[in-house]
């Protein structure tokens, strides 16, 4: 079953040293990082282009075209066929939608802080082993869910933006 | 977060994801199933640790950043084991990509 139930979680260790040459709560200003900061979550539905350019849903809050329930507060998102239909589902943050643009499963409401990279596939090395979504935060911790029912050979992840 | 063959004697590959607030610049290892593998805080900096194919042999490095002081690159127990040198390059930015098209072993 697609339940995205945590199958394991770990606690990351606590603040005891100083934060030198980084603020906390400044975006902009945190290390030396490649990565560039943003709520936009870059989403190509492959199967369902309407045409020649690939659909891009802007989930920033002022956008007006946020999928129903998704948050957007930092998070980023991974496209993956999780369930081997032929489609790609998307995890952005803590929630699975498919296609058509329904909620597979969703932590938001247990989860508070935003994650800062998310990832799916199946590593275990056994190719018949269901998918899992992976995701880490710095209040969250680190999570590995269940994905789907269904096992895929391809592997994808997410390259942190937050 | 990264995925990367990091531990060249494991079968599997690992993920690897750094904290980037709160608790910024702690590195952890994990594998597929949740298991930390090693954790230590080798460099003070939020980085993307992007897997490279550095030694062409199999075994990945995560890329920390092209910072001649703060940057280079780690391995599986998390040590810094590249150096980039004070040749004037530009460190702002820094991505790994095989340019030569040759996947060799060296």
């Amino acid at each position: 079953m697609a339940t995205g139930a945590i199958v394991s979680r770990a606690v990351l260790p606590a603040l005891t040293y100083a934060v030198a040459g980084m603020h906390a709560g400044d975006p902009e200003s945190q290390g030396t990082s490649s990565t560039s900061r943003s709520a936009i979550a870059e989403l190509p539905f492959r199967d369902d282009f309407s045409g020649p350019v690939p659909q891009f849903l802007d989930l920033r809050p002022a956008s007006g075209t946020a999928l129903a329930g998704a948050r957007t507060d930092w998070t980023l998102s991974i496209p993956f066929d999780v369930d081997s239909d032929g489609r790609d589902e998307v995890l952005i943050g803590y929630s699975l939608w498919d296609h058509s643009g329904q909620q597979r499963w969703s932590h938001d409401e247990e989860l508070k802080d935003h994650a800062d990279a998310v990832g799916m596939g199946n590593f275990s090395g056994d190719p018949q082993a269901e998918p899992r979504a992976y995701a880490s935060g710095s209040d969250e911790g680190y999570l590995v869910l269940i994905g789907a029912a269904k096992s895929s050979s391809r592997c994808g992840w997410g390259m942190p933006k937050a | 977060m990264s995925v990367g063959k990091f531990l060249p004697r494991t079968p599997l590959l690992q993920l690897m994801i750094s904290n980037f607030w709160k608790n910024p610049g702690i590195v952890t290892l994990f594998d597929h199933d949740g298991n930390i593998l090693a954790q230590d805080e080798p460099i003070h900096s939020a980085s993307p640790l992007m897997p490279i194919n550095w030694r062409g042999d199999g075994q990945e490095f995560a890329l920390l950043s092209g910072n001649i002081a703060e940057g280079g690159m780690i391995e599986g127990a998390l040590l810094r084991v590249v150096l980039f040198p004070h040749d004037g390059h530009s460190d702002l930015c820094a991505t790994p990509s095989m340019w030569s098209g040759m996947n060799e072993t060296r």
